[in-house]
């Protein structure tokens, strides 16, 4: 082993066990797919010839470039994560706003406001004659 | 509407017309207009509906200005988009028991004169949904390129929902109770009106088309979305389907 497997093995391998580890506890699937991850660019390290033996197969000409493509993938299945995390996210913004905005009702000026209630007015009378 | 008021100060109104309009309410979704905004209450106000203003996180004076008509002004804390304004305006609406929910814009496209006809096939309670049409009605000084969108916009919503209809894509609307309840507006943004007719379709509602006008001028077509905006909303709308 040279000083980079060195270096980088055993902090591959203290990812790989915390991932695991992570996955066994919290049953994450995306723990495990890291998980692969981690230990494919381990297995990758340790044997350098495998990337261009696989690369070969697969047509692709040079390990560099299987490893290049790999990782685009990897990038586009990140973002699609976090573009799907950041739409769920707004989703939820919008709900919380929008229970701020039902709360806080405000009646312009000339509006019979007795007419009409609020949020937690209507969930107080539903209360009410609930336990009547 | 101030029922008190309106009795007292109009003895011509007839009580079915009166009831009428207390069964109805317009919910209007404001983001930065306090200019336009005024123009659209004036009119709407003269009317005598029931109307509710949902301030979209506007950074202008949208709020403030909505408050000096005898309407109901929610604000959204921070700008979430037309599709979740106009959800939060229409459950505000349903908590006070409306029968009738129309959707209007804010910067003056919609002419309040045509809410009676938009609203009369679903109080009659011979349709779920009345959907304004500006190609049945008409559409003034409307864009060649808008045109050609909206044309595109047509027959996409005939592929997928197999809805058959003369326009898309108009904010101009009405529901029933029983329609606004079940019907699910997930999208925030501008996809909520193909989420719409995806949901009219999906639940097999009854809906008719009613002949409106739509009135472009410069400073809506600046404000509004663009043409390649269709794009954007299409992305949207697999987002939606993607991540429920």
């Amino acid at each position: 082993m040279n000083l980079f497997q060195w270096l980088i093995i055993p902090l591959l391998v203290c990812l790989m066990g915390w991932e695991l580890r992570a996955f066994i506890h919290r049953r994450q699937q995306l723990r495990l797919a890291r998980f692969v991850v981690w230990m494919l660019a381990a297995v990758l390290i340790l044997y350098p010839n495998l990337a261009s033996v696989l690369a070969h197969t697969l047509g692709i000409g040079r390990g560099t470039d299987l490893v290049l493509y790999a990782f685009m993938l990897c990038t586009i299945c990140v973002l699609f994560h976090l573009y799907g995390k950041q739409f769920v996210m707004s989703r939820n913004l919008v709900e919380l706003a929008r229970r701020e905005a039902l709360r806080t009702p405000a009646a312009g000026r000339g509006l019979d406001r007795r007419s009409v209630h609020s949020t937690s007015e209507l969930n107080e009378q539903q209360t009410e004659g609930g336990g009547e | 509407m101030n029922r008190d008021s309106l009795t007292s100060t109009d003895h011509s109104v007839s009580h079915q017309l009166l009831d009428k309009q207390q069964a109805v309410w317009v919910v209007i979704a404001a983001f930065n207009e306090e200019s336009r905004l005024q123009e659209t209450l004036s009119g709407l106000c003269t009317e005598g509906w029931n109307i509710v203003v949902v301030d979209d996180g506007s950074t202008d004076a949208t709020f403030q200005n909505a408050q000096q008509f005898p309407v109901w002004v929610l604000q959204h804390p921070v700008n979430c988009g037309q599709g979740a304004a106009l959800k939060t305006g229409i459950n505000f609406a349903l908590q006070q028991g409306a029968d009738v929910i129309v959707t209007f814009d804010a910067d003056g496209q919609h002419a309040a004169s045509e809410i009676p006809s938009l609203v009369d096939p679903v109080l009659s309670g011979d349709v779920d949904v009345a959907l304004g049409s500006r190609f049945l009605g008409v559409a003034k000084d409307i864009p060649w390129l808008r045109q050609l969108t909206l044309k595109l916009g047509i027959q996409f919503t005939r592929l997928t929902s197999g809805l058959k209809l003369t326009d898309v894509h108009n904010g101009f609307r009405a529901f029933s109770r029983k329609a606004a309840e079940i019907i699910q507006i997930r999208q925030p943004r501008m996809a909520h009106a193909s989420e719409i007719l995806e949901e009219i379709a999906r639940l097999q509602m009854k809906y008719v088309e009613v002949p409106v006008t739509i009135t472009y001028r410069m400073e809506t077509l600046e404000k509004g979305q663009s043409s390649l905006g269709a794009l954007k909303i299409t992305g949207h709308l697999l987002a939606g389907r993607i991540w429920k």
